[in-house]
């Protein structure tokens, strides 16, 4: 196949997709807004306004960023930095507009609004103990107060985050929760993470969450950018990819989490693993805001870190380097009268500490708001990222650097690194994702809700030896693309009707989900001659491609009753099919039922301020990939007569169904000694059943191909502790300090066939022991391959009004590492004739603490911001991964090796997470 | 009514995501695939490339590298745990190149013996169809391989049994490929079921039957694994001699003594073996020397499955056992003339000299050196000590004179292996068949 051709057919394919899906979206936006707003045009009475300040009541300062909301409308504003806000475009008639703000209390007053005329209505806010931030995910629009909720969830900001060091949002997750363990693949930019939520659920190794942008999925498959070629015949170099990274942070305004099943019952065969729910910046009120940042900064990882091997002085001095990196981000958001908007562009370079490693990432964002009618706003979002990696073969791979250099010195292992040197393996991908919202309230108590979203992406992979070298003589080259469009729509609909006081919200919804991915492939070996660098113009040329498709359907109802602002139960169901399964099992059902309860104040009991109970109960499922339901045959190349041949593929398993995970948690909210303490407590505990596992069939029955099975049960248990502390509050000095421990014991609790199941090296799963643990090779058990606990603590000092000291603490423990490296490196030295024995002698404790960031920052004080014409103004210097400590005495313990098989605890050469400095201004207009 | 037009909106447009059909046009449904009469070419073709993949490919050179390697054909200068194991005569069940060495070959075997079942079943002239013809001879060849190679043979999910049920198994698949391909007319492939017939035979002890099907067997016939450098059907033992991870060298085996030094270096030596030292270079392992094949020249490079000269190795063999090492001698030197009357062209000016022995003993050795020479890394070296192991008289077998170990930059750090020492002389059925084999326990039991 010629590369031309190729390109061209795939690039006609993705701009055929990308019109398709603008045209669907273009004309069910036109559809939807014209039928919905023709009977409005024609009775628009004259439109009266809302405007007010909101204030804390204990202090009476302004609260900045309240969301006034007008009931019974879509129309909602943000108050400003004094606590001014103004609702304007309001039909004549009797409302109740509801104010509520982080760390407050939520009012909600009744208000006559006459046609023409202006009233005004304050808010006094009183401040809460209890966590109040709004939970959109669990299915309400506009959200619901966490404390309203028996599930755990937690929402993480990135502007409450250290305002440098921090750049993608596997960063943004990583030491943030308890409970939610990121851990990436290396040190190298653009590498991908594996994301753990309570811990490993099930068999798999399926870990990652479902993320949802502004009500649209994305795709985010733990399928590798780098590596996965068209059956997974071809690798590049093993290199894991996150879609999350496609994501600005700049652009994120919150992210809800959704750990587990208790809370994430309500997206049924997809929420097992929780969700990451990212809702993306918006106008706030009516003003315009310009805000620009910038940071720069060195990394580097120190010669000591490579002293494994004999080499690794030399290697540290011979490639090592100081790595770099730059961000800038500029935005602009504000809002008039019925119309808001946000736009927003990042651009990020970073060369990494080894040669031939960096990334080069831009992002731009648009958002907006109108309300064309009272009881109807549109919401359009559109974000589109591109990102350039370099990722040269690195971990086990035979042509890695830091492989063949560690092991081989100058003249390598497999070849020398000064050949590595000249090849080059990078990606590029691009994201377009676009979404659509249509509010409507159709009469008082209820309000609906449409989102139509788009997920376009496209990922290009090439990996290049020129002419001459020694992987291939003749040089080769490898094009790899994969494109995905996922399209989805989430219909929800809330009605609340209220008796005495009781309220009673009875919440419907619907998502449907369609995605389709192709995966094509070139290849071009033996080149004419040096500098040649095409497909086209190699000597052999060779093409596969590859097809895939998958689509969703689901519905939920859930009712949530409100006793008196107590008590909190809501009960609901779900019910989905998916392609994925088999056909006897195309259809799940998923319950839920959590309860919360704010306990009256008890004058009795001194130091207590407020306490509440929870507990929840909720099922959700792992969808199974693509296409395991079928058995099925390849067509295999063969020389005999010329012609192709058919082998056995994949054994299928027609009855194939999710692995379903319940999970029933409790706990409890504490607020202690005027507010001073804050605590909160959940035990959870998780049984997985029909846990999918990749099952090796019986080879001499003819189908070798492992074969994802529903294989057995898992049971995962612990506890998660949050805790935090007002050490200081004076107006000198403002000291918090913030903690978190989450421990998780997991068990094979059965196996299908009731064999083990060995994943490779010394890693099993064995009945009674943690999935993926270490066995020695007489069986004795070593340990669990994934922490039994992490603890995270940090500090927030202020001193003043402009100084700030922000420092957080990371650690993981009680689980084990195999250590490939040195395996490898045993292995090439003294004495030869000793190979490994025991892989015993190669699992080691993975234990690390690490100083995970810290940063200084100050704000510029009002002279300067009069002088410079800045409404804010912030300098700041952070660091992240300064300081580690871990037993391991191999590269890195905090890595992984295996994109495909996350459940491989193990490391080959996989480049140490580098200590980063960075520099940072910013500023707001 | 706006609101509820904007919720039949929504509804409709969920309505059209209900499908939740999808079709997978990369993949072949097994569903009717096996009655599919125009199919049939396509799956006996599979399995012909089945055989060769499982041979050649997988896990760096298939079961021929990997009988190379446990026998004195190779040795590793790789630093692959599974490979550095395996040379030093300590394979496991549960190394990744076990399992793939023996899925493809337990693969290899059902794909063929399924062909053959499915060109029978479908064929409308079942006794004379070329393709049943061919699926025979495959079959018969898969079962020989994994006869050859492993410890145990497990046959579509069954128990953990001797390998001697391959043996009978490829007898069996041999002689429907004799019956079909007569009526056929399809003589290579009655010979090369002769050839193959014969060696299943003499790995049962079954030498008068051997010798008899050898006799159908042409001494300059060859039957080979074909290869390409644009299938999946490669030559994977030059890729990993001689391509860019160099992970076996012949240093260390008693065939860098034996054979032809092709930089001169050494005069003499068997032109069949041509071997290239590289004396400034060191494998993977930066230690072990490289002493290159030359026997294969790319991937591409096609691999002999049955050979009329080993038809006459087997006869003299025959001879050996039977105590007549005086008419195996003759058998060996006739063969030797019959080589040099048509030397290939690597071979130069060279040619073979006959070869003498005093007593059975020296007669015996003689064989052994000959069969490694005219049959070196084509996959049956394993075989053959699996073989003389089990002969009678074995302790009277000098098995050290044909592997005494080459010279070591640091004998006494990297010694070598012998058979002697070599726990078994096969490769385990692979810890995956143990445990997705409900007739087989945990433990191989």
């Amino acid at each position: 196949m010629h590369a031309e051709g190729f390109a061209a057919s795939g690039i006609r394919m993705r701009a055929r997709r990308l019109t398709r899906s603008i045209r669907l979206l273009a004309l069910i936006g036109f559809g939807g807004i014209t039928w919905a707003a023709s009977p409005l045009a024609a009775q628009a009475p004259a439109p009266g306004t809302i405007v007010g300040q909101v204030v804390s009541a204990v202090t009476g300062e302004g609260v900045r960023g309240a969301e006034i909301m007008v009931l019974g409308t879509t129309r909602t504003a943000f108050s400003a930095t004094d606590g001014a806000y103004r609702v304007s475009g309001l039909a004549p008639g009797s409302y109740e507009v509801r104010a509520r703000a982080i760390g407050f209390e939520e009012a909600v007053h009744r208000i006559e609004v006459q046609a023409n005329q202006t009233v005004a209505l304050p808010f006094r806010l009183t401040p809460s103990p209890l966590p109040l931030e709004e939970i959109e995910a669990i299915g309400v629009r506009g959200g619901v107060a966490q404390h309203r909720l028996g599930a755990v969830t937690a929402v993480i900001r990135p502007a409450e985050v250290p305002p440098v060091g921090v750049h993608t949002l596997s960063e943004l997750l990583q030491a943030r929760l308890p409970g939610l363990q990121v851990t990436p693949q290396g040190g190298k930019p653009g590498q991908g993470s594996r994301i753990l939520s309570r811990g490993v659920r099930g068999m798999s190794g399926r870990t990652t969450p479902l993320v949802i942008v502004d009500g649209v999925r994305i795709h985010n498959s733990p399928e590798t950018g780098l590596r996965r070629g068209v059956d997974g015949d071809y690798d590049f170099g093993g290199e894991a990819w996150s879609g999350l990274d496609d994501i600005s942070i700049d652009d994120i305004d919150r992210i809800e989490v959704l750990p587990g099943p208790a809370a994430a019952a309500l997206y049924g065969s997809e929420g097992a693993n929780g969700v990451l729910n990212i809702v993306t910046k918006r106008g706030v009120g009516d003003r315009h805001e310009v805000r620009v940042r910038g940071g720069y900064g060195f990394a580097n990882a120190p010669a000591a870190w490579w002293s494994a091997s004999p080499h690794g002085e030399w290697y540290y001095d011979e490639f090592v380097r100081s790595g770099m990196e730059s961000s800038a981000y500029l935005s602009v958001r504000g809002g008039v009268d019925r119309f808001q908007y946000y736009a927003g562009a990042t651009v990020r370079s970073a060369k990494g500490v080894l040669p031939q490693t960096g990334q080069d990432y831009w992002s731009v964002r648009a958002n907006m708001r109108a309300e064309p009618m009272q009881a109807v706003a549109i919401e359009i979002f559109t974000g589109f990222s591109n990102r350039e990696i370099d990722l040269p073969y690195d971990a086990g791979s035979l042509w890695g650097l830091t492989r063949n250099a560690l092991i081989g010195g100058d003249s390598g292992l497999t070849v020398t690194p000064a050949e590595i040197l000249t090849y080059d393996v990078g990606l590029l991908s691009r994201r377009f994702t676009a979404g659509m919202r249509l509010e409507n309230s159709l009469f008082r108590g209820f309000t609906h809700s449409l989102t139509l979203g788009s997920d376009i992406f496209d990922c290009d992979n090439t990996d290049f030896n020129p002419f001459g070298t020694n992987v291939r003589e003749g040089g080769k080259k490898i094009n790899y693309r994969r494109d995905v469009t996922l399209l989805s729509l989430d219909y929800r609909a809330n009605y609340t009707r209220a008796f005495g006081s009781v309220k009673a919200t009875t919440t419907v919804g619907a998502q449907g989900m369609r995605r389709d991915q192709a995966y094509t492939l070139a290849l071009g070996y033996n080149f004419a001659g040096p500098g040649l660098s095409v497909v086209e113009v190699a000597g052999v040329t060779d093409g596969d491609q590859n097809r895939e498709a998958e689509r969703m359907m689901g519905g939920y109802v859930q009712e949530t009753i409100n006793l008196r602002d107590r008590l909190f139960v809501t009960a609901g169901v779900r019910v989905d099919g998916y392609s994925n399964h088999g056909r006897s099992a195309r259809y799940q059902t998923y319950p839920l039922f959590n309860a919360s309860w704010v306990l009256p104040r008890m004058d009795r009991l001194r130091g207590v301020d407020a306490v509440r109970l929870r507990g929840a109960y909720g099922v959700a499922g792992q969808t199974p990939d693509v296409y395991l339901t079928e058995r099925t045959w390849n067509v295999v190349d063969s020389v005999h007569n010329g012609s192709p041949g058919l082998l056995t593929g994949k054994v299928g398993a027609p009855d194939l169904a999710p692995e379903r995970v319940r999970e029933l948690e409790g706990g409890l909210d504490m607020s202690l000694f005027g507010e001073r303490l804050t605590l909160g407590v959940t035990y959870y505990d998780q049984r997985t059943e029909d846990a999918l596992v990749l099952l090796q069939a019986a080879p001499s029955l003819g189908f070798p191909e492992p074969q994802v099975m529903n294989g057995g049960e898992t049971g995962n248990r612990g506890i998660e502790l949050t805790a935090h502390a007002r050490i200081l509050a004076g107006t000198a000095v403002r000291w918090n300090v913030h903690g978190g421990l989450f421990t998780n014991r997991q068990r094979v609790t059965s196996i299908a066939r009731g064999k083990p199941v060995h994943l490779g090296g010394a890693q099993w799963i064995r009945e009674g022991h943690p999935v993926g643990g270490f066995f020695a090779d007489n069986g004795d058990y070593i340990g669990p391959a994934f922490p039994v606990r992490t603890i995270q603590f940090g500090s927030d000092l202020q001193l003043g009004e402009r100084i700030g000291l922000v420092a957080l603490f990371d650690h993981a423990g009680g689980h084990f590492l195999q250590s490939n490296t040195l395996i490898d490196l045993m292995q090439a030295g003294d004495p030869i004739s000793n190979p490994v024995n025991d892989l015993r002698d190669f699992v080691f404790p993975a234990d690390y603490w690490r100083l995970r960031e810290l940063s200084l920052s100050y704000q510029l004080p009002p002279g300067a911001l009069r002088i410079l014409g800045l409404r804010a103004g912030r300098l700041a210097i952070g660091g992240r991964n300064l300081w580690r400590s871990q037993e391991y005495d191999g590269l890195e313990a905090e890595a992984y090796s295996d994109p495909k098989q996350p459940l491989l605890n193990q490391t080959w050469f996989n480049t140490p997470l580098p200590r980063q400095v960075v520099l940072g201004i910013e500023a707001t207009f | 009514v706006r609101g509820l037009r904007l919720l039949v909106l929504g509804l409709a447009i969920l309505a059209a995501a209900c499908d939740l059909r999808v079709t997978n046009p990369s993949k072949i449904k097994a569903e009717d695939l096996l009655e599919d009469p125009s199919l049939l070419h396509a799956i006996v073709v599979g399995a012909v490339s089945d055989v060769g993949y499982a041979a050649l490919v997988p896990s760096f050179g298939g079961v021929v590298a990997a009988g190379g390697l446990l026998s004195d054909e190779l040795v590793a200068t790789s630093t692959r745990q599974g490979l550095r194991a395996i040379n030093d005569g300590r394979p496991r069940d549960d190394y990744s190149e076990t399992r793939e060495w023996w899925a493809a070959a337990a693969r290899a075997r059902w794909t063929a013996e399924t062909a053959y079942e499915t060109a029978k079943r479908l064929s409308p002239t079942p006794d004379s169809d070329p393709e049943v013809a061919t699926a025979a001879l495959y079959a018969g060849l898969a079962n020989r391989l994994s006869g050859d190679n492993f410890c145990h043979a497990v046959i579509n999910g069954g128990p953990l049994e001797p390998t001697s049920v391959n043996f009978e198994r490829a007898v069996g698949y041999f002689t429907a490929a004799i019956e079909v391909a007569t009526a056929a007319g399809l003589d290579s492939i009655v010979t090369a079921a002769y050839g193959g017939r014969a060696q299943a035979h003499m790995m049962l002890g079954n030498w008068s039957a051997a010798v008899a099907d050898a006799r159908h067997v042409p001494t300059n016939f060859v039957f080979r694994i074909l290869n390409t450098s644009q299938s999946r059907n490669l030559n994977y033992i030059w890729s990993y001699t001689r391509g860019s991870v160099k992970h076996y060298t012949v240093w260390g085996t008693p065939f860098a003594d034996w054979g032809v030094d092709y930089t001169g270096a050494r005069p003499g030596g068997d032109p069949r073996v041509i071997v290239e030292p590289r004396p400034d270079e060191l494998g993977p392992d930066n230690r072990r020397p490289l002493i290159l094949q030359r026997k294969y020249t790319g991937t591409a490079t096609s691999v002999a499955l049955i050979k009329g000269s080993e038809m006459r190795l087997i006869a003299a063999e025959a001879e050996l056992v039977a105590g007549n090492w005086s008419a195996a001698i003759d058998s060996i030197n006739a063969l030797r003339t019959a080589l040099n009357a048509a030397p290939p062209s690597s071979w130069g000016s060279r040619r073979l000299t006959t070869v003498s022995a005093a007593n059975a003993q020296e007669a015996w050795e003689v064989l052994m050196q000959e069969r490694g020479m005219e049959l070196w890394l084509e996959g049956r070296r394993l075989a053959d000590y699996r073989r003389w192991a089990n002969v009678p008289g074995q302790n009277a077998v000098p098995f050290r004179r044909v592997r005494e170990p080459a010279n070591s930059p640091d004998p006494e750090d990297d010694p070598r292996v012998s058979v002697y020492q070599v726990d078994e002389l096969c490769l385990p059925v692979s810890l995956t068949e143990k445990l997705a084999n409900p007739n087989i326990g945990v433990g191989g039991n």
